[in-house]
């Protein structure tokens, strides 16, 4: 009886606090856990949610009438369709220098009438139809957009198409549009990064044709006639410097009679004309803008580097790492994160055809102004002495390669990503190959790339701002 | 699984019934639940990319901070970014980024949001860290102080050093008076500057609770999967009680105002004229029929003062009209207007008012039919990009509107009448608060 007793009660106390042992540890754990830890790897492993396969084929289409060539890109999950197309060498820097603007003019009468529908008639039956079209020019191209429903898709064609092949340029909306584009010129400058763009402009291309406002030239403006947009047309908009880009819910054979509606009247060749590559020179030069106001905002700007050349991935994921987009950046991260100097830093690759530039720029209050240029300079200098590290590749890749769906959010950017897969020869597999471009990228190629490019002597900074107040010279 | 199959087929074919039924579609087809703890979650499906967009609102603003205290909430949301318990410094953003994510947030006067665009399958991490600075911020007195530093050097980018911010910051000061809506959101550079961290800290324990923030995820997730991962990352957050909100007052004295600003910077004229307007929560029944007002004045260049005064009278070069309805107490709508070069001031404002009065006097039931089929032909493209809809969707949410109201936008307009739209106008222009904003060069420029 006493040892059977003794041996019981021994039995369960043994038991009774292996139990609350095993619960303290248990809940000990938890809680740990849940205050104390955050393990993103863990979080990934546990996920319901997996990484999914998504189809990013492109295809190669050609209109059945004028065999004109498109990228298509279908997606059937909204009844929309977006077109985006590009006359290549119809931008600003290709405009007679006594008709710097014409282009600019150009893209924003488009939409005032054509054909026997003057501007009222023309824009009451896009709004009536929910048909969005526009037309925008940068120092290289002429470009233009569409956007609309599949039910009111044949009104939407047939109206682009007449806006490219008849627009009226009726006197009054000529008159009104000039009047629009100086007083933009005003506004242009009114607050200092206005001023500070066209500046640096000016200082970084000199004499080139990039060095124009992105407006155009008031003088010009006010004398361009109508023969001379009628002109600007006939020359400009063919189909031989033509690239076309066609996203959402539509076949490929309807995508090539689209193509037809709206292209195959246009004139078979253009004027060609050839903008010289800009010569630039980075010595290191800095302009200083003085004028009264809350920050000193700066622009800086190197020699880079076009996208098909063969450094270009190892200079972009270089790039990335010193200045691309976010806060982790190391700039920003110097800058603004370690010192809080400056609300935003960034630096990344500006991609115009005649001269990449790794461009950059911040704003900064006068007495912290010294100090975020020499943090740009160091880091610059950094990065072509010690490269980046392994582990910061690996980050820069991982970013790379799980952002690029993002890209994919809205018809309108994947149609004009499918444009600029043809402007730049990226090949029409380019979106199921990006990823593994990236990842091809050596820690060597980078490093090797970095010393070439990041050159903190070299690079040319324009500055505008209230100098004085802190004895900036 | 197989469950929800089903149940889709189902739905599938009642949407046909009630398509025929009913005109209008919804515009997202979205999904509302609440979890225990009182937050609300929001799932707006879009299968085009494998991609999510995931935001918290917290309904919480400027206009809720304490007198001299201007700035807490704008400072607090760039803190949320500086660690918690868990997630130390600035781990938050490095994680983010080495998971390809898309980041940022903004302060507005009624509420404050977060997202986060990510790769669907790095969703997960998104809601935990969003889970995770819901109620584990904790950040050091050096980031407090950086971060201050960083903000003030914002409001200098953004504001001093850029005149028409400015100017509309003075505007909205002399249109609100005594209402929290005149201050300004980012406080003063005084104000910043005087912040500490028990400042901040209050606010976040006062308002960053579950049961006073809204989780909209808006892209590829279906919405029981949505439910399920609402519930793992958000569900074990204890409710709290929430701090007192602002008093908005009733503004009940008319008065109408003006404020001529020249700045050197200004190198040409513009007019608004500001009206505290009705909103989804002040004067409902207004609302619609002053959306359908603003779009038949104002929105595009076919609207009723684009036709009047650039292309009539020519004395404007553009004239547009937005509506504000979305916000906790009264909404607002302003006519902003570029005159012509050489236009005098006094004149130009005359004939804005004559041609207002006249657009008004003009409201018949063509029109306004026109201006509605207008409004609702592109509804088709709410559905294009995620992180637009999460964007609408949450700020009207956040600011009070139902998830119906929401849907059954384009059933709303349609029900809208021109004598509502007309009776809507004489009430804003007849007896509204409003001021009457001009930004002009300093003389010696003119």
């Amino acid at each position: 009886m006493v040892r059977r007793y003794y041996h019981k009660t021994r039995s369960y106390d043994w038991l009774w606090w292996l139990l609350l042992a095993v619960l303290a540890v248990y809940g000990g754990w938890r809680l740990y856990n849940r205050w104390f830890v955050f393990n993103p790897r863990v979080i990934l492993e546990n996920a319901m949610l997996k990484e999914k396969s998504f189809d990013t084929e492109v295809k190669e289409i050609t209109s059945p009438k004028a065999k004109i060539k498109a990228y298509l890109f279908q997606d059937k999950t909204n009844p929309i369709i977006s077109i985006s197309f590009l006359f290549k060498n119809a931008g600003l820097s290709t405009d007679e220098s006594a008709e710097s603007g014409i282009s600019t003019m150009v893209a924003s009468l488009l939409t005032e009438g054509a054909g026997n529908l003057d501007s009222q008639a023309f824009k009451e039956l896009l709004e009536q139809k929910a048909i969005g079209m526009g037309f925008s020019v940068d120092m290289d191209d002429f470009s233009g957009r569409l956007l609309t429903t599949r039910e009111n898709m044949d009104t939407a064609f047939k109206l682009l198409n007449l806006a490219l092949t008849k627009p009226r340029f009726d006197a009054e909306d000529i008159q009104r549009t000039k009047a629009q584009m100086l007083t933009a010129l005003k506004r242009q400058v009114e607050h200092p990064s206005g001023i500070l763009a066209l500046a640096a402009a000016k200082e970084i291309f000199g004499e080139h044709p990039y060095a124009r406002n992105p407006i155009g030239d008031a003088k010009a403006i006010k004398n361009i006639s109508k023969v001379q947009l009628q002109n600007f047309v006939q020359n400009h908009i063919s189909r031989s410097n033509l690239m076309i880009g066609i996203a959402g819910d539509v076949s490929e054979e309807e995508a090539g009679k689209i193509v037809d509606k709206i292209f195959a009247n246009l004139p078979e060749n253009g004027r060609i004309v050839f903008v010289r590559e800009a010569e630039l020179t980075f010595d290191g030069r800095v302009k200083n803008i003085n004028q009264p106001s809350a920050q000193i905002i700066s622009s800086f700007a190197a020699k880079g580097i076009a996208r098909q050349h063969p450094d270009f991935y190892p200079l972009y994921i270089a790039n990335h790492i010193l200045g691309g987009a976010g806060l982790n950046s190391r700039l920003s991260v110097a800058a603004r994160e370690n010192e809080g100097l400056t609300y935003g830093i960034d630096s990344y690759l500006s991609l115009q055809d005649k001269a990449p530039l790794i461009r950059g720029g911040f704003s900064a209050t006068p007495e912290n102004f010294n100090r975020v240029v020499e943090i740009v300079k160091k880091q610059w200098a950094k990065m072509a002495k010690d490269g980046v590290s392994e582990d910061e590749l690996d980050e820069a890749k991982d970013y790379l390669i799980a952002s690029y769906n993002l890209r994919f959010a809205s018809i309108d950017t994947i149609s004009s990503i499918l444009v600029y897969m043809q402007k730049d020869n990226l090949g029409l597999d380019f979106l199921q190959k990006r990823n593994a471009y990236v990842r091809q990228v050596t820690l060597d190629d980078v490093n090797r790339v970095a010393k070439e490019y990041f050159k903190p002597e070299q690079i040319v900074f324009v500055n505008i701002g209230s100098f004085e107040k802190q004895g900036v010279k | 699984m197989l469950k929800s199959k089903k149940n889709s087929a189902f739905i599938a074919l009642m949407s046909i019934f009630l398509f025929c039924a009913k005109a209008e579609a919804k515009i997202f087809d979205m999904t509302e639940f609440y979890l225990k703890n009182g937050l609300q979650v929001i799932v707006i499906p879009n299968h085009k990319a494998p991609i999510v967009r995931q935001m918290v609102w917290y309904k919480v603003g400027s206009v809720d901070e304490a007198m001299g205290k201007g700035g807490t909430a704008h400072l607090l949301e760039h803190l949320m970014f500086r660690g918690t318990k868990k997630v130390k410094d600035s781990k938050f953003n490095s994680i983010v980024a080495q998971n390809g994510g898309d980041s940022n947030a903004f302060t507005a006067q009624d509420f404050t949001s977060y997202y986060e665009t990510m790769d669907v399958g790095r969703l997960e991490l998104a809601m935990a860290l969003e889970a995770d600075r819901m109620e584990n911020l904790d950040f050091s007195k050096k980031s407090f102080k950086k971060e201050r530093d960083i903000v003030f050097q914002e409001r200098m980018q953004v504001v001093e050093n850029n005149p028409s911010a400015y100017f509309g910051e003075a505007l909205r000061r002399v249109l609100w008076q005594q209402h929290p809506y005149a201050r300004s959101i980012s406080g003063t550079p005084e104000e910043i500057m005087k912040l500490n961290k028990d400042d901040v800290m209050a606010f976040y324990e006062s308002y960053y609770a579950p049961n006073n923030a809204i989780l909209v995820l808006s892209g590829d997730i279906e919405p029981q999967v949505a439910k399920v991962l609402a519930e793992k990352y958000f569900g074990e957050i204890e409710p709290r009680k929430v701090g007192l909100k602002a008093d908005f007052p009733k503004l009940d004295k008319q008065f109408e105002a003006r404020l001529e600003m020249k700045l050197p910077q200004i190198k040409s004229e513009r007019m608004v004229k500001l009206y505290v307007a009705p909103s989804i929560n002040v004067d409902k029944e207004f609302v619609y029929p002053l959306m359908v007002l603003a779009a038949y004045l104002g929105e595009g260049e076919t609207s009723k003062l684009y036709k009047k005064l650039v292309l009539e009278e020519k004395s404007a070069l553009g004239v547009s009209v937005s509506y504000d309805y979305t916000s906790r107490s009264l909404g607002g709508l302003s006519v902003s207007a570029t005159p012509k070069e050489g236009v005098d001031t006094k004149t130009f404002e005359k004939t804005l008012n004559k041609a207002l009065k006249q657009a008004v006097a003009e409201i018949n039931i063509e029109e306004i039919e026109k201006t509605k089929n207008k409004m609702l032909a592109g509804q088709v493209y709410l559905r294009d990009n995620p992180n637009d809809a999460a964007y609408i969707v949450g700020a009207m949410a956040a600011a009070g509107m139902s998830v119906e109201d929401i849907e059954n936008h384009a059933e709303n307009i349609r029900k809208v009448s021109a004598a509502e739209v007309r009776q809507a106008a004489q009430k804003l222009f007849g007896g509204a608060i409003n001021v009457t904003g001009v930004i002009k060069p300093t003389e010696e420029d003119n």
